[in-house]
């Protein structure tokens, strides 16, 4: 089907009579009773662990399954291989064993947290405790733990492989190609609504549905390449260039933000005046955008990228107020970052679709990886998972007559570990389909299993009872719970094929999950609180922390290089400025009603939007102090720059501590005030300097700068007027 | 005071009255910290959290002595 138009693949018999969700539901159930055949007739034993692969890797593309599957096949023989070796070191020594196994999981459960490969290590972790305390006290049963366990995952992915390679396929190749296309044309639609009316682009959605779509699509492309390398050729094959693309469209979308709120700045400024080009620079930018989705579509491009200079006309910038000239250059620096950008994208589209040979430079932006490897919030994940751990430990050990208390430990850290990468889940939320799948399972046990007597009565109950789970819990949002629903029916139904039936088996289960849980719910209090609330407004004191430092460094002398310690804690800073925003909007989308009070979650929403502007306004502000200064305009502005800089780190400490003390009015009129001063001075500075050399492009730099000083006051207060509508008292309160 | 502790029993399964006053006493606990949510009085406590587990411990104690002795 691979090229037929849209319309015809719509009209197919399948596409209009069964939705996507009874196909999910029909192929993981089938592809789970095929597991269960195949284990039953090789005689494995656990054959739950088959079903437990294809519950927990099955994804809506047949690459990403198969990558998900690979990561769990690889994890298990990792944590297996640590399994053995930490039996083999202290066979004798519960304490030693029990050390060497946190600082193992400990590492895993670290290494989860931001990391593509995730599953991998959530596997490797929680694959040591359920080898070693599966086998019981004898180690050759460890090893057939390990035999067995490997055997059933790989048949789980061999399983759902098979069915999603032969029902319904979806090639992931196609799903990443579409969600660029969909990349592109919300851009070019952002493009327009940021450059309107200089082209008269017919728009389909708002801005912010656009801003959106842009992040939610970003969000999945990693997940769809990883998928696509796998089951296309093609993709694989120009994976380099589909990893470098996927970098310049994350890119594109931050400086997007940034060119967004530099427009605002200028929107009192006649913009064709002092940029002529800036019309034919739009519809440039509008044709490149057109020409790469007609290359994403498999058609030659009938153009290349036209240079457009934006140079400044002389009149038109002498006319304009010295902020309205800075936050100007701002604008077209940002403009000129997209046609770096936009151009790029050209040449690697072109290059993937084999029409040009790109001439980006290949070279990978350094990323920073201190800022990540130090995350509090990672460090926090992996505390709560070692108390949980120890506290399960503890209790299995000196409370006597604890039952199962093999699985209760597994299970605690199972979840314990899962938590890690989705630190903002309430534990209660899990409760249900944990319950629904023991009590599901149990009926199935009591009631229905006594009766059958051939695999193909198996089979059918099985189907069905896979098949309604998957229906239940259909949305991606509810992708964990239809996991822990189908894990814990196959542990309840416990088929073999000498089936034994006991109750006291299921009723072991049911009392240890609530044990879980509340060991859960105490690691989740202590030793670090992952309360929605607290975390909140832990990472909002960190962001302003961070500000204030970042501020204190616009200080430094460019002729004086900073020490070692200054210059790691300037990039831990910025690794704090640029991820904690993002953070936020999670937090701050967990919020408890308890906890809004009289504010709403749309206003929770806006001051984080705030928050995220108020980072790049930063990020803008420092890139540009790093640029060459004219020392002429450093000279007569020294006072009030450094009086500016000194009142923004003020605001900054302060709020770190307390930000519920943004005053709105105050901020406004202390911001008024210092711009009407700057306006003044630097009118006075302008008629002393030689006109020639205002076009320098130091003085330039200079001017920027103020506009990037400007940028940032404007974000503080927009802040302040958001904090304004948060109910503060609320939000600190101690609650139960 | 007689030494011999005595068991509940549903049918034919035997439990120690402990297991149903920690039970109740979770759930009493439950009670009062929902409703001191309700009326905004959790914000006189440092600690909630640890005041939750005290509760608990404190409506066990008093269940066991008042209402279901082992």
């Amino acid at each position: 089907m691979r090229g037929a138009p849209p319309s015809l693949v719509a009209q197919m018999p399948d596409q209009r009579v069964l939705s996507d969700r009874v196909k999910t539901a029909i192929k993981t159930a089938l592809a789970t009773v095929l597991a269960y055949g195949v284990a039953l007739s090789m005689d494995w034993g656990h054959a739950y662990w088959a079903a437990f692969a294809v519950a927990f890797c099955t994804l809506s593309t047949v690459g990403e399954s198969l990558n998900k599957g690979l990561l769990r096949l690889s994890g298990t023989l990792l944590g297996s291989l640590a399994a053995v070796t930490l039996i083999a070191l202290f066979p004798q020594d519960r304490w030693l064993f029990m050390i060497g196994m946190s600082l193992f999981i400990g590492f895993c459960a670290y290494m989860m947290p931001g990391n593509s490969r995730w599953y991998f290590w959530l596997v490797a972790g929680l694959s040591v405790p359920l080898i070693a305390l599966s086998g019981g006290s004898d180690p050759v049963n460890d090893f057939q733990t390990i035999v067995t366990r490997t055997e059933e995952t790989a048949l789980g992915v061999v399983s759902y492989s098979l069915v999603w390679l032969l029902i319904w396929p979806t090639s992931s190749r196609e799903a990443l190609e579409d969600a660029v296309r969909q990349l592109v044309a919300a851009h070019r639609q952002l493009a327009a609504h940021y450059l309107t009316p200089t082209i008269g682009e017919t728009r389909d959605a708002g801005p912010d549905a656009l801003r959106r779509q842009t992040t939610q699509v970003l969000a999945r492309l990693g997940g769809l390449l990883g998928g696509a390398e796998i089951d296309s050729y093609e993709v694989s094959e120009a994976r380099r260039a589909w990893r470098s693309l996927i970098r310049q469209l994350s890119q594109l979308a931050s400086a997007s933000e940034r060119w967004r709120q530099s427009s605002v700045d200028v929107r009192e400024v006649d913009c064709q005046r002092p940029i002529p080009e800036l019309a034919e620079f739009a519809r440039e930018l509008d044709r490149r955008f057109a020409e790469i989705g007609r290359m994403l579509e498999g058609r030659p491009p009938e153009r290349g990228p036209i240079s457009v200079p934006l140079n400044l006309e002389d009149a038109g910038v002498a006319s304009l107020s010295p902020f309205n000239r800075a936050a100007l250059l701002l604008y077209r620096s940002h403009l000129q970052e997209i046609d770096k950008l936009t151009r790029d994208l050209f040449e690697t589209v072109a290059d993937i679709r084999n029409f040009t040979r790109a001439t980006v430079d290949p070279t990978n932006v350094a990323v920073p990886l201190l800022p990540s490897a130090l995350d509090p919030e990672r460090l926090a994940g992996v505390a709560r998972w070692f108390a949980a751990l120890w506290l399960a430990w503890l209790i299995a050990l000196y409370v006597p007559d604890i039952p199962d208390t093999a699985g209760f430990i597994i299970l605690t850290n199972s979840l314990s570990m899962a938590l890690c990468v989705m630190p903002q889940l309430a534990i209660a939320r899990v409760f249900l389909p944990l319950a629904f799948g023991i009590a599901f399972g149990a009926a199935i046990y009591v009631l229905v299993m006594p009766h059958l007597t051939s695999f193909a009565g198996l089979g059918a109950v099985l189907f069905a009872a896979v098949f309604l789970i998957c229906y239940l819990y259909h949305r991606p949002t509810q992708a964990a719970g239809k996991a822990a629903g189908l894990a814990l029916l196959g542990m309840v139904m416990g088929v073999a094929n000498e089936q034994n039936y006991n109750f006291l088996g299921v009723l072991n289960l049911a009392a240890v999950l609530p044990l879980v849980l509340a060991v859960l719910a105490v690691a989740t209090h202590f030793p670090v609180s992952f309360r929605a609330e607290h975390v909140f407004l832990r990472l909002l004191s960190r962001f302003f922390r961070a500000c204030a430092y970042l501020a204190s460094t616009l200080q430094w002398d460019p002729a004086n290089p900073p020490t070692r310690w200054q210059r790691l804690r300037r990039v831990l800073h910025l690794g704090d400025l640029a991820s904690v925003p993002g953070k936020l909007a999670i937090w701050g989308s967990a919020l408890p009603a308890a906890a809004l009070g009289q504010s709403t979650t749309i206003q929770i929403q806006a001051l984080v939007d705030s928050l995220q502007a108020l980072a790049y306004r930063m990020q803008d502000l420092i890139e540009t102090r790093a640029t060459p200064q004219s020392q002429g305009l450093a000279h007569e502005l020294l006072f009030q720059v450094r009086a500016w800089r000194a009142g923004l780190q003020d605001i900054f400490c302060n709020l770190s501590q307390h930000p519920e003390a943004a005053d709105f009015a105050d901020f406004r009129s202390r911001f008024d005030a210092m711009l009407e001063r700057l306006e003044e001075q630097i009118g006075k500075a302008v008629a002393g300097e030689d006109q020639a050399g205002i076009a320098t492009r130091e003085n330039e730099n200079s001017i920027r700068l103020l506009g990037a000083f400007r940028g940032v006051s404007e974000e503080l207060v927009n802040f302040a007027r958001q904090s304004g509508g948060i109910d503060w008292a609320r939000l600190r309160e101690a609650r139960f | 005071m007689h030494l011999i502790p005595h068991e509940l029993y549903v049918g034919e399964i035997f439990f120690p009255p402990m297991l149903l006053n920690a039970a109740l006493g979770l759930v009493a606990a439950t009670i009062t910290a929902r409703l001191s949510n309700r009326f905004r009085v959790s914000r006189y406590f440092y600690q909630p959290s640890l005041v939750l587990i005290a509760l608990t411990v404190i409506y066990t104690g008093l269940f066991s002595i008042f209402l279901i002795p082992g």
